[in-house]
């Protein structure tokens, strides 16, 4: 515009030397408008390059006396140049001004002191290479002037200059700049006395065009209908200008095809001073209205060199309703506004410091403020209300260090919702790294339509919540999310999340999140800590519950996504009660706490170690009617995990113990609850070390320690778990123990108590229950040895005391090595194999002695001893007793007699024969007098059992002076054939005296018969069979007596 | 009178202590061909009461016979790999056939039974109880 004006008025002052020549001229020659005409033109001719034309002259005295005026009409200049859009430099329709003859004559000066232009039109054209189609001026022909008029000066002292429609066009083409005014009218007052300037200028509306650049850059300014009153004075390189643009006009502004402003209402009012000499000027005030948007600015702008800007402005911008801010949106822009809908008002105020040149930008300070926003957008359900602002921006786009936006305050609110942030963005320009603190507090149900549908979740209830984040740009494009700094508090009230057949409810909870982890446990779990501190937390989905109170739950971890490092993992979790259910599953927990950790391995860190440290106050179980209960359980333990080896038991390697108090374990499958006052037991991957175990069943109350080893071994298959306990009971149900075992480690007794029995000849047992189903099964793969010490020990109705021994089960054989035991009655000692290689095929083996017994209790504690031996009812006193008895049983336990073997002795003193017909019978035959007495002295009995036969070795009976050896077989259907030989005798007999007792019980059947043992316990007259017999009767016996432990 | 009752009972007394006396005597000296016994045999009277005799032993434990009654839901297999119940040795001397069975508790061949064998061919086996003298009929199968 500078150059505008310098041009505008260079031509003004051109022109007017050529009017002042003219009337020179007239003044000089010729006064008539032909002759001053005539002279004119060939002045002009003279004096231009250019083509001209001038109509009429006309020289005027009276009617502008005492000043000399002269009236020019249809002046034209014409100066074609290639480029220029017209080949007319000036073309005026008239003319016309008045100078003061006085000056001229007594001063030789030409005082121009009105000065009018109509009807004309002014095209200034500068081409590429800087010529001006205002050139026209030739050079000065010193020989053609009069030497006199050497002296004369043109002195301009414009006192008033009218304009009236007066276009003017100005294209520059080296500035790539053009200027079209079109109907300038208006008047200039005031004074241009050489240099010095001092006007006012009344300008009404008109049109202005302005357009530099080209191309996409092209800018364009339209401005109509812009009337101004403009004062300026410039005296030397000093001016001032002011400018009121008071009435609107119209604005357009375009860059290339996008439009920025159209046709808008502006107004303009400024006050400025320049500085020509220095290049620096003064905006002292400037204040635009633009869609009755008004901007303030002042400052200064200097431009010491060329090309350079020293810029120090201010601006104000005060309450802009943003609704008319987005009418503003260029229609190029006008899809990023699209379906929003906006009110407030926007204030702002900024300066801009500092050179601009090449290699300078200056500063650039912008406040923002946003009052009472409203915002709709179509993708939002609701409409966003009470937005406030107050944002700082500080831009030096050569310091990036300085550089910031500053979000004092940005504050919306939603019907039921609020957001509040505040913070910095910096490194604007490379990376730019936000600084941010977000305060909120949800109506979680407002959400509900931005959720997709198809995500089929629903929220209810509040959150209230901080966050700050700490995030650049190429963190996020990168997804570096261990270089963010993030970190919240979120308060949950009235929780209700529905997503999918998952349901979230929670009347309070609270989450914290940190990342980086500001007080990481380890150097590995850094990257994220996470809190979870509730109330009461409940979750259900597809008949699954679950219930957290005053729960409190901290996660630290390390960077999850690193593929290449095992994560690293700690879980802190205290819960005041916790509660699940499934179907039929409940399970209670009251104070759950413990550590759960994940981590590499120290001598393998590719590899997992996780370790758990756990324990509760109450822990309660139940499926159905089976219900496991118990207090303060524990459980510690480090689980190393090995990826790379194939088996299962080799990837597993725990470590660790666990215990409980006051366990509680009732199931069906259990005929008795199982009681566990208290348990400790340390783990490894080779033993089961229980340091206490007490548990009570039913009537039994015993005590477990000692170790199960080879545990590794034993779970790859390749060895039996071996284990060596002590068992220590104040009473035991020996069957209770039995049927609670039965069956461990041998899977097809486990399926076929749950199902039919497999293709085996085995029929199938009526399902009732486990214990009378099934008999005992004998666990396999294990070897396991209880060294046992049991008060009272109890068997059916049988109740032993004072057992002690070893009971060992090996690999489905239940073995009790000596195991000494006491009634009342009797000490016994008994050594006893038990198998069950399949449920119809077991195997009892026993080994059992009585030491010192009654006869009578005896056969009351085996009764079957009476089917054995039944010739023992007719004894009575104490005796020792012997026995070994292997047979195979069915699953009833009923004895399978073709498989019964067995031997047995039983040695006796002073026993009394008791009356009784069959003895009365064979005393007669054998002529026993009527005064006998029925004691026997001794009785050293020896028989053995094969199926149903019982033999019954030679024995001899001592009885007063009788003595006789009895022998025979009887069968278990109760069938007798015994031979009874009478070997001495106070009768003196010539022959030997012999009874064959034959028959069945009820009907027995006595005879004399030949002595089958006459010599038989007289060494010297045996014979050889009878010697074998007793060899084999002495073997028998030295086997059953074989190992009977002597009572101290 | 009384003359005539002392000599009856005497005479009765004499007769009986003859007869008692003179009943001790006999022996059976038969011999048999022990390899005719080797084989499986089952009982005449109770069928599926089985017996098998080895000519070398059959398990670990040097058995060399076997038991085994289906009536009880017993098979050959369960005595071959149970622990020993249902084996014997045996020996034959003679006619003199001894059984000695095997006792799991005391883990020995310490139980035996003694048989006279009356009838060994390659089908049939009958042996007399030495005991009561019952007999006992088998088939080879």
């Amino acid at each position: 515009m500078r150059k505008f004006w310098k041009i505008f008025g260079v031509s003004l002052g051109s022109l007017a030397g050529v009017l002042l020549a003219a009337v020179a001229v007239v003044m000089w020659i010729v006064l008539t408008p032909n002759k001053l005409t005539s002279i004119v033109r060939t002045q002009a001719a003279k004096f231009l390059t250019c083509e001209s034309r001038i109509d009429r002259v006309e020289a005027t005295f009276f009617s502008t006396f005492p000043k000399f005026g002269l009236r020019v009409d249809n002046m034209l200049l014409i100066n074609r140049m290639a480029g220029a859009p017209s080949d007319t430099l000036l073309r005026v329709g008239e003319v016309g001004g008045s100078f003061d003859i006085m000056a001229f004559l007594r001063h030789d000066r030409i005082e121009i002191s009105d000065l009018r232009l109509i009807d004309g039109r002014v095209c200034i054209f500068t081409d590429s290479a800087g010529r001006a189609n205002y050139d026209i001026f030739g050079p000065s022909d010193t020989t053609s002037v009069p030497a006199d008029t050497s002296a004369l000066s043109l002195y301009a002292n414009l006192n008033y200059l009218a304009l009236k429609n007066i276009d003017v066009s100005y294209v520059d083409r080296q500035s790539d700049m053009g200027v079209e005014l079109r109907s300038l009218s208006g008047r200039v007052d005031g004074a241009m006395k050489g240099e010095a300037i001092d006007v006012a200028v009344t300008i009404k509306p008109f049109d202005l065009a302005f357009l530099t650049g080209s191309g996409d850059e092209a800018l364009k300014a339209d401005i109509k209908g812009l009337a101004a009153r403009v004062t300026a004075a410039m005296a030397g390189d000093t001016a001032r200008v002011g400018l009121e643009a008071a009435d609107p006009f119209s604005l357009s502004l375009s860059m290339g095809k996008d439009e920025y402003l159209h046709e808008a209402t502006a107004r303009l009012r400024t006050q400025a001073w320049a500085d020509l000499a220095a290049g620096s000027y003064r905006i002292d005030s400037l204040a635009l209205t633009l869609n009755e948007l008004p901007l303030g600015l002042k400052g200064t702008v200097a431009m010491p060199t060329e090309g350079a800007i020293v810029a120090d402005l201010a601006y104000t911008i005060n309450e802009w309703p943003v609704e008319r801010l987005l009418a503003m949106v260029p229609a190029a822009y006008a899809s990023y506004t699209e379906g929003l809908t906006a009110t407030g008002l926007l204030s702002s105020h900024g300066t801009v410091i500092g050179p601009y040149d090449e290699e300078h930008m200056p500063v650039v300070n912008v406040g923002l403020l946003l009052k009472n926003g409203r915002v709709r957008y179509h993708g939002l359900p609701f409409t966003l209300h009470d937005v406030n602002g107050d944002v700082e921006v500080c831009a030096d786009l050569q310091n990036e260090s300085i550089s910031y936006v500053k979000v004092n305050r940005l504050a919306v609110r939603m019907p039921h919702s609020s957001f509040r942030v505040a913070g910095t963005v910096d490194r604007l320009y490379t990376d730019p790294r936000t600084d941010l603190t977000t305060d909120f507090d949800i109506d979680l149900s407002e959400l509900n339509p931005m959720i997709p549908n198809d995500l089929n979740t629903t929220l209810k209830g509040s959150l209230v919540g901080r966050v700050r984040s700490n995030v650049s740009m190429s963190q996020i494009d990168k997804m570096d999310v261990e270089k963010m700094r993030l970190s919240g508090r979120l308060t949950f009230k009235e929780l209700d999340v529905q997503y999918d057949t998952l349901s979230l409810r929670s009347a309070r909870s609270v989450v914290e999140l940190a990342m980086p982890n500001p007080k990481p446990a380890t150097p590995a779990t850094k990257f994220l800590f996470a809190r979870l501190l509730s109330d009461d937390l409940h979750a259900e989905t597809n008949g699954m519950t679950a219930m957290l109170a005053d729960a409190a739950i901290d996660l630290a971890v390390s960077d999850v996504r690193d593929t290449v490092r095992m994560p690293s993992m700690i879980a802190n979790f205290k819960i005041d009660r916790l509660y699940a259910a499934m179907d039929t599953i409940n399970v209670a927990i009251a104070g759950p706490a413990g550590t759960v950790s994940v981590a590499p391995q120290r001598n393998n860190q590719e590899q997992p170690r996780l370790s758990l440290k756990y324990n509760c106050s109450n822990l309660l179980a139940m499926l159905g009617n089976d219900k496991v209960e118990a207090h303060n359980a524990f459980v510690n333990s480090d689980i190393l995990y090995n990826s790379n080896e194939t088996e299962f038991v080799k990837q597993i390697i725990p470590r660790g113990s666990f215990g409980l108090e006051n366990g509680h374990i009732a199931m069906s499958s259990l005929q008795y609850p199982i009681e566990i006052p208290a348990m400790k037991v340390a783990f490894s991957p080779q033993e089961f070390n229980i340091d206490r175990a007490r548990v009570k069943i039913d009537r039994s109350d015993f005590s477990l320690s000692g170790r199960l080893t080879n545990l590794y071994r034993y779970i790859r298959g390749d060895s039996l778990l071996k284990g060596d306990f002590s068992f220590t009971s104040d009473s035991t149900d020996v069957s209770q123990l039995m049927s609670l075992t039965s069956g461990i480690g041998d899977a097809s007794a486990s399926t076929n108590k749950q199902s039919a029995p497999t293709a085996s000849t085995e029929p199938a047992p009526a399902p009732t229950t486990a214990s009378d189903t099934w008999p005992f099964m004998v666990p396999k793969g294990v070897d396991v040895t209880l060294h046992a010490n049991v008060r009272h020990g109890m068997y059916g109705p049988t109740v032993i005391s004072n057992i002690n021994g070893d009971v060992r089960v090996r690999d489905g054989v239940l073995a009790l090595d000596k195991l000494t035991l006491s009634t009342p009655g009797a000490d016994m000692q008994m050594t006893a194999l038990y198998e069950s290689p399949r449920k119809n095929h077991l195997f009892a083996g026993i080994d059992f002695h009585l030491t010192n017994v009654e006869i009578d209790q005896m056969i009351r504690m085996i009764p079957d001893l009476d089917e054995l031996m039944p010739m023992l009812r007719s004894f009575s006193g104490k005796a020792a007793f012997h026995m070994a008895i292997d047979t195979n049983l069915d699953s009833m336990y009923n004895v399978k007699m073709s498989t019964l073997h067995g031997s047995a002795s039983i040695d006796g003193k002073d026993l009394v024969l008791m009356d009784g017909e069959t003895f009365t019978e064979i005393a007669k035959m054998l002529m026993f007098k009527k005064n006998t007495r029925n004691k026997v002295d001794s009785l050293a009995a020896v028989f053995t059992v094969y199926r149903n036969e019982i033999d019954v070795y030679p024995l001899l009976v001592a009885m007063d002076r009788y003595k006789a050896v009895v022998a025979g077989r009887h069968n278990t259907d109760m069938t007798f054939d015994y031979n009874i030989s009478l070997v001495e005798t106070p009768l003196h007999l010539p022959f030997n005296v012999a009874v064959d007792v034959s028959g069945s019980i009820d009907k027995l059947k006595y005879s004399l018969a030949r002595s089958k043992y006459p010599e038989f316990y007289r060494p010297a007259w045996r014979r050889e069979v009878e010697n074998k017999q007793l060899e084999i009767k002495q073997m028998i016996h030295n086997a059953l007596t074989r190992g009977v432990v002597k009572k101290q | 009178m009384k003359t005539r009752r002392i000599f009856a009972v005497s005479a009765a007394v004499a007769t009986a202590a003859f007869a008692l006396i003179s009943c001790g005597g006999d022996k059976d000296e038969q011999t048999f061909d022990r390899a005719l016994l080797v084989g499986k045999w089952e009982s005449v009277s109770t069928p599926g009461d089985f017996y098998r005799y080895y000519d070398t032993p059959c398990d670990s434990r040097g058995a060399t016979g076997t038991e085994w009654y289906t009536g009880d839901s017993v098979t050959e297999t369960d005595v071959l790999t149970g622990n020993g119940n249902n084996t014997l040795k045996w020996s034959l001397d003679g006619a003199k056939l001894t059984k000695m069975y095997y006792q799991v508790s005391h883990g020995a061949f310490d139980l035996p039974k003694y048989y006279t064998i009356i009838e060994l061919t390659s089908t049939m086996l009958k042996y007399k109880d030495d005991v009561t003298g019952s007999l006992k009929s088998f088939v080879k199968r």
